[in-house]
């Protein structure tokens, strides 16, 4: 296969699946958010510093992916 | 900016931009290269034999090194030729520099400190205090260390104030710098690895000293060997411990490398499309130019987030990390 070709699938694949993977992570944690603060609104405050913790590990691994995949494509 | 004026393209524009400054030792007998400016071969060539150089023919002056020496890289060949003692003088430079800033702010606001009248460095001060001394207080319950909490502020100022640097824009502080003969610069020093990791090592010699005081060295020794399966699968349990232990520093440098380089890789890209376009002053050229101003400034709100974020998650894990090596015995 061409090289060229075979960069820009390998990036492709990269970028959709940190977006699947990030897209279900960020939907799963911010249900959950909203479920626990619709059962229990008092608890609001101690559960956002919780889930932005949480929101900022998910977004971290499709960001690296999504960086790694520029590399790919553009610089090696 | 800088693409179009030293005829770079929009790769060797990128490559530029990931290089560090890299000072080392070169052995003898080593070819170093040169960009040639110049736009044809007559005009490079000329200009390799204004800096007493051969032309390779190509993009490139060449020239064998006549002694062994301490010289600044051009390429990754030098880099590779340099070993161990390659030392990125960029990320030196700006790391010891955002942390003197840090001390010498919260030094000032030491001193000036005033009950009657606080200033607005002080107040500000306070409340950065007041949010790491919950934060600590909140998750570090194993034992009494008056260490932690201004080890965690360090952490989260230093981290922050390297993270800033990302919002500086791409070219601001690289292109002078190279007019001034300095052939690469990276100002945000946590997108090189090297400083993430001594970062992290420097965490988990601290997580190793903490877990041994706390526990003992046999109690430190028992904890990595005997559970979670118990004394009768030894081996089992230490390969789960010994890869629990070690993914902890690697997870904690490779999380704030890969956002903070990913988050300067898009800005880059994003530079590099708008700079290929700017000596030309088509439709397209203006229309690009301007989407790439809406998309910097989209994409800098957004690392806004980022860029605090991951700074309190490394102060976070931080804390969580030596919170556990206080714990005299481990839960799970």
């Amino acid at each position: 296969m061409d090289v060229e070709a075979a960069k820009f699938i390998g990036a492709g694949i990269m970028f959709g699946l940190a977006a699947i993977g990030a897209g279900v992570g960020a939907g799963v944690l911010s249900s959950k958010l909203i479920e626990s603060i619709a059962r229990q609104p008092e608890l609001e405050d101690q559960l956002r510093p919780t889930y932005f913790l949480g929101i900022g590990l998910v977004d971290a691994v499709p960001m690296i992916s999504v960086g790694l995949a520029f590399y790919v494509l553009f610089v090696a | 900016m800088a693409s179009e004026s030293s005829g770079r393209t929009f790769q060797e524009y990128l490559a530029h931009h990931l290089q560090n400054l890299v000072y080392g030792p070169l052995p003898e007998g080593h070819e170093r290269k040169f960009y040639a400016k110049g736009d044809t071969a007559a005009e490079k060539d000329s200009y390799c034999q204004d800096k007493g150089m051969d032309y390779d023919g190509s993009k490139y002056c060449k020239e064998t090194l006549a002694e062994d020496g301490w010289y600044l890289a051009n390429n990754k060949t030098d880099v590779e030729a340099m070993g161990f003692w390659a030392l990125n003088i960029d990320t030196l430079f700006f790391s010891i520099l955002l942390g003197s800033i840090f001390v010498f702010l919260f030094a000032r606001a030491a001193k000036n400190f005033s009950l009657e009248k606080p200033t607005k460095l002080q107040c500000f001060i306070e409340m950065m205090i007041d949010f790491i001394n919950g934060v600590v207080k909140g998750t570090f319950k194993a034992a009494k260390n008056t260490l932690i909490a201004p080890m965690a502020l360090t952490i989260f100022f230093w981290v922050l104030l390297m993270n800033v640097m990302d919002l500086v824009p791409v070219d601001l502080i690289p292109y002078p710098a190279e007019l001034l003969g300095v052939p690469y610069l990276k100002v945000v020093p946590t997108t090189d690895l090297n400083l993430t990791a001594a970062l992290a090592l420097s965490v988990f010699v601290l997580y190793l000293i903490f877990s041994i005081k706390s526990k003992g060295f046999i109690g430190f020794i028992k904890s990595i060997s005997l559970h979670p399966f118990g004394p009768w699968m030894l081996p089992a349990n230490l390969f789960i411990e010994i890869i629990d232990l070690i993914a902890k520093p690697l997870s904690l440098a490779l999380r704030l490398y890969g956002n903070l380089y990913a988050g300067e890789m898009i800005f880059l890209l994003i530079a590099g499309m708008v700079s290929i376009n700017l000596a030309e002053l088509t439709l397209t050229g203006i229309g690009l130019n301007l989407a790439g101003i809406a998309l910097s400034l989209i994409w800098a709100i957004f690392h806004i987030l980022i860029v605090v974020l991951q700074a309190f998650i490394f102060m976070m894990l931080t804390v969580v990390y030596m919170n556990m090596a206080h714990e005299k015995f481990e839960q799970h």
